[in-house]
């Protein structure tokens, strides 16, 4: 676990290193639970920084000793929450008229169209175990505590992607 | 495509999806707030029932077990667990004040009443949806927990030597006020008894309450019997003084037959929120997650789990998801809306609202 202690004392004065060192170690993950959620990289970007404006706000309520990443990616995950449900708020009328909700369409190239359809096949839970394992090597200690579920439910829905994603044929594989 | 490169795929995609941030613009919008204190703003009256109910309480719990310790200074005594280790001013206020409200919200089932019954649906979260309305009023309680107020005032009953009032807002954001006599008596083995009588409105409800050391965790468990004279009809609520978390068990026992069985947790993260596990089935996992957006809405997600009917090793628990969605909960006058959105199609349940 890296030890943010020091920095985090630094942003309290907002410098801007500390904040440049957190956020490079930090923003893989924080983008990959958002987007796990939100399905939308735009919106991720945005709720990116909500997050990391509220992590400055709120850095006094952080206590010292405990894990820094899991609280930033707490807020992060409650974050994309809070847009999913705002969102989702949104279009019931849609749903009550029989209309499907599916994640908004970015994919530009065949290597994003891949991803996007590996990613698609898996559902809101595993996509967010998965990605936080890959994206900085998360424990599942660490997704469990972030997720709010047991850890051998984190290793379940690990194992589930990873069977599906395991069944997507490459690109390459599309061609023949 | 092999797995390994299709996942460091994933993560380049997903790395450069991540705009620049100007972390300078960043920290100079940011107003970091003040180091502020966590105790809510009713500090006054929390101070003063934190005193008085948890002197009472550790006084009752520390002194026959120091005096234990006095009279026979064995190391098996040195093992026994500190009862006050966890003890929270929260846990006596909340058990109070949802064994209440379950007084209201179980009515209809000691009263055979069939009138709540509403789910005829393809949806298999429809059939728990009778439970969860009863359980609405203790959990719009959870999450409001820091708006309420509770403070002790002097017994201004005979029976009783102690009495809390408490007040706070309803289901329809009306105003409630209770006030909650207690006795309590100290018994062999560090055991508490506990007698409480609560007035709300014209009517008056009896608890009945045990704190108990069991497998070394101290167990407070706080009763109602539907009829005094027929112990076969009741609630229990019970909370292990020594877990940390805000986790309650809700037991609902009609002629000795436990007909509901929930487990209620209270997570206050930036927004809090309560977890609602259905316990009764083991064949059948049933776990609601409720927002509260105001004291008449609920927003709620849900998830199902059923066991694998597959052996599968790599299945760790052995369950998968039979059914998952979100339910918006509305509470009005006589009744509650309930609105399911599973599968990319919804329906609407309508309860009798789950209070008085």
């Amino acid at each position: 676990m890296a030890n943010y202690e020091d920095y985090i004392e630094a942003i309290k004065q907002k410098d801007d290193q500390a904040f440049e060192y957190i956020y490079n170690s930090t923003k893989n993950s924080v983008y990959a639970i958002i987007v796990a959620i939100v399905k939308d990289k735009d919106i991720a970007n945005d709720l990116m920084q909500d997050t990391y404006m509220t992590m400055i706000e709120k850095i006094n309520q952080y206590k010292r000793g405990r894990n820094f990443k899991t609280w930033l990616l707490t807020i992060a995950r409650n974050k994309a929450i809070d847009y999913y449900r705002k969102k989702q708020n949104e279009v019931l009328i849609d749903i009550s008229e029989s209309e499907y909700i599916l994640p908004k369409t970015q994919a530009t190239s065949e290597r994003n169209i891949l991803v996007e359809e590996i990613l698609n096949l898996l559902t809101d839970i595993e996509r967010q175990v998965f990605l936080l394992s890959i994206m900085e090597n998360l424990t599942h200690r660490e997704i469990s505590k972030i997720l709010k579920i047991p850890i051998g439910t984190s290793l379940w829905h690990y194992q589930k992607a990873i069977k599906k994603i395991k069944k997507v044929k490459g690109s390459d594989e599309h061609e023949t | 495509m092999r797995l390994k490169e299709k996942i460091d795929l994933i993560k380049e995609e997903l790395n450069s999806e991540i705009k620049p941030l100007d972390s300078n613009k960043l920290l100079a919008d940011a107003h970091i707030e003040p180091v502020i204190s966590s105790k809510p703003k009713y500090k006054f009256f929390s101070l003063r029932f934190q005193t008085v109910f948890l002197t009472i309480l550790v006084l009752a719990i520390i002194i026959p077990f120091a005096l234990s310790n006095i009279i026979k200074k064995t190391s098996e005594d040195m093992d026994q667990p500190d009862a006050t280790a966890s003890l929270d001013d929260k846990v006596y206020s909340f058990i109070a004040t949802s064994a209440v409200a379950l007084t209201y919200s179980t009515i209809d089932i000691f009263a055979d009443d069939n009138s709540l019954t509403n789910s005829e649906s393809s949806f298999l979260v429809a059939n728990k949806l009778n439970d969860l309305n009863r359980y609405l009023a203790p959990i719009q309680l959870m999450l409001s927990m820091n708006k309420n107020n509770y403070y002790p005032q002097i017994s201004n009953n005979d029976k009783y030597a102690n009495k809390i009032v408490y007040e706070g807002f309803g289901l329809l954001n009306e105003e409630l006020y209770y006030d909650i006599y207690y006795n309590e008596e100290r018994l062999p083995f560090n055991k508490i008894e506990i007698e409480a009588l609560i007035i709300h409105g014209d009517v008056s409800t009896k608890l009945f309450g045990v704190v108990e050391t069991i497998n070394n965790n101290v167990i407070l468990k706080m009763t109602h019997y539907i009829d005094e004279n027929n112990e076969s009809n009741y609630f229990q609520i019970i909370k292990n003084l020594n877990d940390n978390k805000d986790s309650y068990y809700y037991m609902i026992v009609k002629e000795d037959q436990v007909i509901s069985n929930n487990k209620l947790t209270l997570f206050e993260n930036e927004q809090p929120y309560a977890i609602l596990e259905n316990l009764l089935l083991q064949t059948q996992k049933t776990k609601f997650t409720i927002y509260s957006e105001d004291n008449t809405t609920f927003n709620i997600e849900y998830q199902i789990e059923a066991p694998s009917n597959e052996y599968n090793s790599e299945h760790s628990e052995g369950m998968v998801v039979e059914e998952s969605g979100n339910i918006k909960v509305n509470v009005q006058e006589d009744t509650s809306s309930f609105v399911v959105y599973s599968n990319n199609s919804s329906k609407t349940f309508t309860y009798s609202k789950p209070i008085k």
